[in-house]
């Protein structure tokens, strides 16, 4: 049904256009209703004080009930923040992306609560399994089945014993 | 050997025997109290096998005990070159070089002939327990003391008090190994264990000797049931939540999503004013979807056109303004006809309607939560009589681990509540 999808993203495109972006998040672009861009910038006093970060959404034909892949930019010069969930490819370890996802949520919330995950970050490190994960890791994020304790897991290949 | 007394069979280590009296029958090679007589030819446990304990041998030996003997022969033929120099134990003739050293491998009451016999000491032949063997590993290794010339690998064998010998189990047998570590070449516990794993996987066992060390995490699920380390525990509790419901989202039934509140939207309808969250189109009189004239309330009291929230309904039974813990599918009720459910975002109401029979009963799927005290079973049984009064009950909850009492249903939690009824009478 591409038609969910459409209707609900034109609605938050609109709304966008419209009512602007909260501060910090800004639309880079939005010209089909597959994949956004948007930049986010942490406010005020932070670890990532001054640092720009682009995030790219991807949606399928059953948005909102299926939830966006979302991951940070890293080709052409951008690069991840440095944060225990953010991979160094860009896969971000965040519930509201995996079994939190919830069709009331919007593509402006999830910047938000991007945002505000690095807001909060005490510490700038990658997280532990890092090398391991991204190496091994699928180009969709979705397809990684994550622990939301932060740490990744790869999918477990289906000939090993479970 | 006469066919007056039927042998026995045991369940646990495959061997024929007979047994122990003590009085109850035990397995003379084990000490397991799975056993069996053997007395009816048409129904012979042997036959039963289990997958991967196909061909034993006649005495119930794991195949590939031959290489296995010939890795050990190769490991402790290493330690005895270095024990030569030792000096030999006092009071006895053992330590002469050059001794071959052999394996005896004894099974309960069957001995295989002349596997290896214990050179040199002059008199009765008899093997050295596990333990001595042990031992005298870990004292060569260390102070270089005694010698052992003459081990002799029994079948997981435990010296007793005045030489009766027992078998060990496997669990004292890997205990026993850290007291022994001695380095030189001690047969380590966990990697016997996990040699023998490999036998009984019917694997390549020298390879698994040799060819790997503790192994690769991933693999060491392969190994039968067991693991033996941390790392590896931990991988297969890892795989089981992943595989656990806890982080997937299950439909809810058709059953759950008939049973929700539709209503028609009319002129006065108070859902005019609302949005509709899922599609964020306010609830219309003119829609072109004319099921979207169609709005469903969830138990939390939020409302949605029809066709926006059956689709995910029917990927995650969850309800969309909560943290996707509180499921619907906590409430399984059999009769709906009598049941009113009133849930708000955590207490638990239920109530029965008059005349509904009261045989009630409660589950939960939880490890640490149980039911309160007078829980709503009893509750509901106790009144069984007033059948003039509908029955209401809020169900509430007690931690075992913390000693909490009176909580709400809460997070993950799956309640049941079959309430059956009404009887015939």
């Amino acid at each position: 049904m591409a038609s969910i999808s459409v209707r609900r993203l034109s609605k938050e495109l609109t709304e966008i256009k419209s009512e602007g972006c909260p501060v910090g998040i800004t639309l880079v672009k939005a010209d089909d209703f597959s994949t956004w861009w948007f930049t986010i910038e942490v406010m005020g006093e932070s670890l990532y004080q001054g640092e720009k970060y682009t995030l790219q959404f991807r949606f399928d034909s059953s948005y909102p009930i299926s939830s966006p892949a979302v991951q940070f930019v890293v080709t052409d010069g951008h690069t991840s923040p440095i944060h225990p969930h953010v991979y160094s490819n860009g896969h971000i370890c965040a519930s509201i992306l995996g079994n939190e996802w919830s069709p009331v949520l919007s593509v402006v919330a999830v910047c938000v609560t991007l945002q505000s995950m690095l807001a909060s970050c005490k510490k700038k490190e990658r997280p532990a399994d890092n090398d391991r994960y991204v190496r091994s890791a699928p180009e969709n994020p979705k397809k990684t089945r994550f622990h939301y304790d932060g740490k990744a897991l790869s999918p477990i290949p289906h000939q090993y014993w479970i | 050997m006469s066919s007056r007394e039927p042998l026995w069979f045991c369940h646990e280590c495959h061997a024929e025997m007979r047994p122990i009296m003590v009085p109850d029958p035990v397995c003379a090679s084990c000490r397991g109290s799975f056993v069996e007589k053997m007395e009816d030819p048409a129904d012979d446990p042997r036959e039963f096998a289990h997958p991967g304990h196909g061909d034993l041998d006649a005495e119930g030996m794991p195949p590939g005990m031959d290489t296995f003997l010939l890795s050990l022969q190769t490991l402790v033929d290493r330690g005895i070159a270095e024990g030569r120099r030792q000096s030999p134990r006092a009071g006895s003739d053992i330590g002469t070089p050059g001794n071959r050293v052999t394996f005896q491998i004894r099974t309960g009451s069957s001995q295989r002939p002349n596997a290896g016999v214990r050179p040199g000491s002059g008199g009765a032949e008899q093997p050295l327990t596990m333990d001595e063997f042990l031992r005298r590993e870990s004292d060569h290794a260390g102070s270089g003391g005694s010698t052992n010339t003459r081990p002799s690998m029994a079948q997981g064998v435990r010296s007793g008090s005045g030489g009766a010998e027992q078998p060990l189990t496997m669990d004292e047998f890997l205990r026993r190994e850290p007291q022994h570590t001695g380095g030189g070449t001690t047969f380590t516990g966990p990697f016997m264990a996990q040699y023998l794993m490999a036998l009984l996987g019917q694997r390549d066992p020298l390879n698994d000797f040799f060819g790997r060390g503790m192994g690769d995490p991933a693999m060491e699920g392969r190994m039968g049931d067991y693991v033996f380390n941390q790392e590896a525990l931990d991988q297969i509790i890892t795989q089981l939540m992943d595989n656990s419901n806890a982080y997937r989202p299950v439909p809810a039934t058709e059953e759950i999503i008939s049973n929700l509140p539709r209503e028609v939207l009319e002129h006065d309808s108070p859902m005019l004013e609302k949005d509709c969250a899922v599609c964020k189109d306010q609830f219309k009189l003119e829609t072109d979807d004319p099921d979207e004239q169609v709005v469903v309330t969830l138990p939390c009291k939020h409302a949605f056109h029809e066709p926006c929230i059956l689709p995910w309904l029917k990927s995650s039974d969850t309800l969309l303004y909560h943290n996707q813990s509180t499921t619907l599918q906590q409430i399984r009720v059999l009769i709906p006809a009598h049941i009113v459910i009133v849930h708000q975002a955590h207490p638990l109401e239920v109530e029965i309607s008059p005349h509904a029979e009261m045989t009630a009963k409660v589950t939960l799927a939880s490890y640490n939560l149980s039911l309160e005290g007078s829980s709503a079973v009893d509750e509901l049984t106790r009144r069984r009589h007033h059948h003039d009064t509908p029955v209401r009950t809020q169900i509430r909850l007690r931690n075992r681990r913390t000693e909490e009492t009176d909580i709400f249903p809460v997070a993950g939690v799956k309640i049941s509540i079959d309430i059956y009824g009404p009887s015939e009478h």
